[in-house]
């Protein structure tokens, strides 16, 4: 992993998620829902990284990111949350065909979900929401990660471009 | 001690799982987003010409011309009801300074002009950021509204009134840094704010309103409008409520039923809060509902005026006396 392209790579998504994603933003009942491109770079990171520590500071990276211009309480959950995520892509990358953009939807997907539900229920537990309030976010969450899955296979044919900058093939080992 | 080598990545790793651990349990953690935000500003600025410039352009190309003259009625009758609540508001000083009351009434307030850098990057929480922090002297609580000029309307108006007639309530501001701050909007989960909800009846309309009696009971009585002007026109005594946020909409619950509150009424800021000027109008009633638990109360659905998805210029409004 090369870390200093991956943190461009990073501080060029995180803006882009803050600003001009805003345009490809649904309004629903629950609020807007729009795609998490950092999940998107994290998985990526996760799939093609050559260890698990790689994989694991990947995620911590991209959720340090969330965590600076994320408000309330809780600096440093998203991080975390993010590493444990990026550790199970990982983990499940040998069981996988990682260049299929089901794949990528499906992994994305429960990625944000597990990111935004977890952070949903730290919302609950600091008093932020309250028991309606976590129902709507959950639902909510749901739709933020319906949003990014269908994302993420272009975000990752675009890094995919990238690759030997950012993550570089791994070596003596075959790509499945 | 000397560590010797390059500490290996496992080390880096925990090291950084406790530096976010500390972070969750350390209040004053948040500084580190101070730190941040000042090098994402001027990468924000430029992108956030984007979804603006998009979205109005959008807007331009779909409006069919009802509908832009439609907007434009609507935007002429929210001028007229601020000039209404402006010239009030002046009778109500020049009543205090004849000694007519010996409180002085009004508001001394600056307005610091903002941007809006950027969202959240995970949109389950509507808040933006702003480009003013206690860098401008913002503090938390201070009350944000829409930054519109009226000469887009083409309307000549005095000069005090460019900034109270068409500039609406946006949310408040969170967390304030040294050169950033977050601006929660009305319709963020957590928003809360104490706010007033005014009946309104359209010229030649009548209705209906309960009145206190002296003996503590209520009656029914009909007001009309006084057709002095083409604008709506509030009846009633104002109703004090709670304004909270649902992700979407600006929601007052347990508003009680007697009141019939109606879709078109108005929501703006309350005369009792410190830190907002006067009744700066929020938005309009556009669903209301009845409680489950209780039949006698019921929730009313608010439409933001402030178009909040292509928010980009507003004002801070801090009181004076800070």
């Amino acid at each position: 992993m090369r870390w200093l392209y991956f943190a461009i790579l990073t501080l060029v998504v995180v803006i882009l998620q803050t600003t001009v994603v805003q345009v490809i933003w649904v309004r629903t009942p629950f609020g807007y829902v729009g795609p998490e491109l950092l999940t998107a770079v994290a998985v990526f990171a996760a799939l093609h990284t050559r260890s698990r520590l790689d994989a694991a500071l990947a995620g911590w990276t991209a959720g340090f990111a969330v965590d600076l211009l994320l408000s309330g309480p809780g600096m440093g959950l998203m991080s975390l949350l993010y590493m444990v995520a990026s550790v199970a892509v990982h983990g499940v990358r040998e069981v996988v065909f990682r260049d299929r953009a089901v794949t990528q939807m499906v992994l994305a997907g429960a990625f944000c979900l597990f990111v935004c539900g977890l952070l949903s229920v730290y919302d609950l537990l600091s008093g932020v929401l309250d028991g309606r309030g976590l129902g709507r976010q959950l639902i909510h969450s749901t739709g933020v990660a319906a949003y990014t899955a269908l994302v993420t296979p272009v975000v990752c044919r675009v890094l995919e471009r990238f690759r030997r900058l950012v993550a570089p093939a791994p070596s003596g080992r075959k790509r499945r | 001690m000397r560590l010797r080598g390059k500490p290996s990545k496992g080390t880096i790793l925990v090291g950084l799982c406790l530096a976010s651990a500390v972070c969750m349990v350390t209040t004053r953690s948040r500084w580190l987003c101070g730190v941040a935000n000042p090098v994402l500003k001027l990468l924000s600025v430029v992108g956030m010409a984007a979804p603006v410039t998009i979205r109005s352009r959008v807007r331009e190309m779909t409006d069919t011309p009802d509908r832009r003259i439609e907007e434009q009625t609507r935007a002429l009758r929210q001028v007229i009801a601020s000039q209404q609540e402006a010239i009030r508001t002046r009778d109500e000083r020049i009543a205090a300074l004849a000694g007519w009351r010996s409180k002085l009434g009004g508001f001394r307030c600056r307005l610091i002009e903002a941007r809006v850098l950027g969202a959240e990057p995970i949109p389950l929480r509507d808040r933006r950021m702003l480009n003013v922090g206690t860098n401008r002297q913002v503090a938390e609580g201070d009350l944000v509204t829409t930054r519109r000029l009226i000469h887009e309307m083409g309307v000549a108006l005095p000069p005090e009134l460019v900034v109270l007639g068409t500039n609406y309530v946006v949310g408040r501001m969170v967390e304030p840094r040294a050169f950033s701050g977050t601006l929660q909007l009305v319709t963020d989960p957590a928003f809360e704010m104490p706010a007033t909800l005014w009946r309104l009846v359209a010229p030649g309309e009548k209705r209906m309103v309960y009145v206190r009696t002296e003996d503590g009971g209520r009656r029914e009585v009909f007001l009309a409008h006084d057709g002095k002007t083409p604008g709506l026109h509030a009846v009633g005594d104002p109703i004090v409520t709670q304004a909270t946020g649902d992700g979407r909409h600006v929601v007052l619950r347990n508003v009680p039923g007697y009141y019939g509150v109606r879709p078109g009424d108005l929501l703006t800021t309350s005369r009792s809060w410190q830190l907002a000027p006067f009744q700066l109008r929020i938005g309009e009633v556009v669903r209301v509902a009845a409680e489950k638990e209780n039949a006698h109360f019921v929730t009313v659905f608010v439409q933001p005026f402030a178009d909040l998805a292509s928010l980009s210029d507003v004002y801070v409004i801090q009181p004076v006396s800070r």
